[in-house]
């Protein structure tokens, strides 16, 4: 039941990702649902359950990309560094998902883009690299009010 | 009585990790290497379900013309649409096949590589990577329909990229804004040759031409004869900034492209 539930779970953020969000971009931008996945099952796991997850949603996206293959690396070091310090927080859940969204999003999404870019373009315009992140961002919070029933679905219960 | 848990808990602490890791090592490399085909075969299995989605996208943002009881006239309309793009597309290569006709070596070199002329095969968007660094569009046409690996991707205003993954009924293309993009280009007015190179986020570079070539802002760039992947002529884009310093080997030229691949529906692949 388990595996079903993931697999319908993988495959519909499979067809959002690819499909409706990327006919919904703000300025170039849409929501990392595979992140904000990884995020929201690794602050409501209790069971190690968030690192097979992790695993799965990384591998997804690293089939769906072109030229980055580190997605599994960075999904599983996210459910890693939630796992280790959530337990610090004494929020409520959801408001947990949210806060860790706020500040992972926008770092993995610049550390990624700073990483690529020093190594193969000469100027990186510093204004637009940063509006870019903080849609991102708001728009990564915002799939955190869509994703986070499914996941507490698929990864909790 | 000895008592083994503290013992049991501490291995699978360490145990989950390692596996974990080993794991992660195993599928980087399955997935870069593209062992098994494991990308295509992941593409054909997603395709159906991606294709219902793109078919219920267009129902539902179609729906108002429907409710008008128009849905004939919608057909007709979305038909001819597409037959202009194609055509217009055509004519994109036509026009400049007429320029370079004037040109006799120019038209000999073409008719030498394209003795039959260009064959297009029209292909709808169906989706796009979610990587926001690589942009890569995946297209309803695999090697089933004839696309293969290199193929040049057009769209009705200019060049869109080339196909870098095929399945069988689904294709990946780079776009020509990826940073790993490079492609042979001339400026359509003073012919000054260059290499056109990705950016970052939407902007496309003109690269290695020379500081004494004539450039203006507003010129057309368009692919060069001296591609081996793309046919010549195709539009990239307009010159929206070139600049040089005193003692600069190279022009510094920034391009907006011909196409916004912000709102692309439908592409030609150039069998």
């Amino acid at each position: 039941m388990l595996f079903l539930l993931l697999s319908l779970y993988v495959l519909l953020i499979t067809v959002l990702q690819t499909v409706v969000f990327s006919r919904l971009q703000i300025f170039g931008v849409s929501p990392d649902l595979f992140l904000v996945s990884v995020i929201i099952c690794a602050a409501l796991d209790k069971g190690g359950r968030s690192f097979g997850f992790a695993l799965v949603l990384g591998l997804i996206k690293d089939l769906l990309s072109f030229g980055s293959y580190f997605n599994v690396v960075t999904k599983l070091l996210v459910a890693a560094m939630i796992n280790l310090s959530k337990e610090k927080f004494v929020w409520n859940k959801f408001l947990l998902c949210l806060s860790f969204v706020l500040v992972i999003s926008p770092a993995l999404f610049a550390i990624e883009g700073i990483m690529i870019m020093s190594n193969r373009v000469n100027e990186i315009i510093w204004a637009q690299f940063i509006f870019k992140t903080f849609i991102a961002t708001i728009y990564n919070l915002l799939a955190v009010f869509m994703l986070y029933p499914l996941v507490k679905k698929v990864c909790h219960d | 009585m000895i008592d083994y848990q503290p013992y049991r808990k501490k291995k699978n602490q360490f145990g989950r990790p390692i596996l974990f890791i080993l794991l992660a090592i195993l599928l980087v490399f399955l997935v870069s290497k593209n062992l098994f085909a494991i990308r295509s075969v992941f593409q054909s299995i997603i395709y159906p379900f991606q294709y219902a989605t793109v078919a219920s996208w267009n129902a539902v943002t179609g729906f108002p013309s429907a409710v008008a009881n128009i849905r004939g006239l919608s057909n007709e309309n979305t038909q001819f649409k597409q037959e202009i793009k194609l055509l217009q597309a055509k004519l994109l290569v036509l026009d400049e096949k007429l320029a370079e006709n004037e040109r006799l070596n120019q038209a000999l070199r073409f008719k030498q590589r394209y003795p039959r002329g260009l064959k297009l095969l029209p292909a709808k968007v169906i989706g796009k990577s979610p990587a926001p660094w690589f942009p890569t569009l995946i297209i309803n046409q695999g090697s089933m329909a004839g696309a293969k690996k290199d193929m040049p991707v057009i769209a009705e205003n200019g060049l869109v990229g080339r196909v870098v993954e095929v399945s069988a009924f689904n294709s990946k293309v780079m776009l020509i804004t990826d940073i790993e993009s490079s492609v042979a280009a001339v400026n359509s007015r003073s012919r000054d040759f260059g290499l056109v190179s990705g950016g970052s986020i939407d902007r496309i570079f003109m690269k290695y031409v020379g500081a004494g070539a004539d450039i203006r802002v507003g010129d057309q760039v368009v692919t060069s004869q001296i591609s081996t992947v793309f046919p010549i002529g195709i539009p990239i884009g307009t010159i929206n900034l070139a600049n040089k310093m005193e003692h600069d080997l190279f022009y510094h030229i920034e391009i907006i492209p011909a196409v916004d691949f912000s709102k692309l529906e439908e592409v030609f692949l150039v069998l």
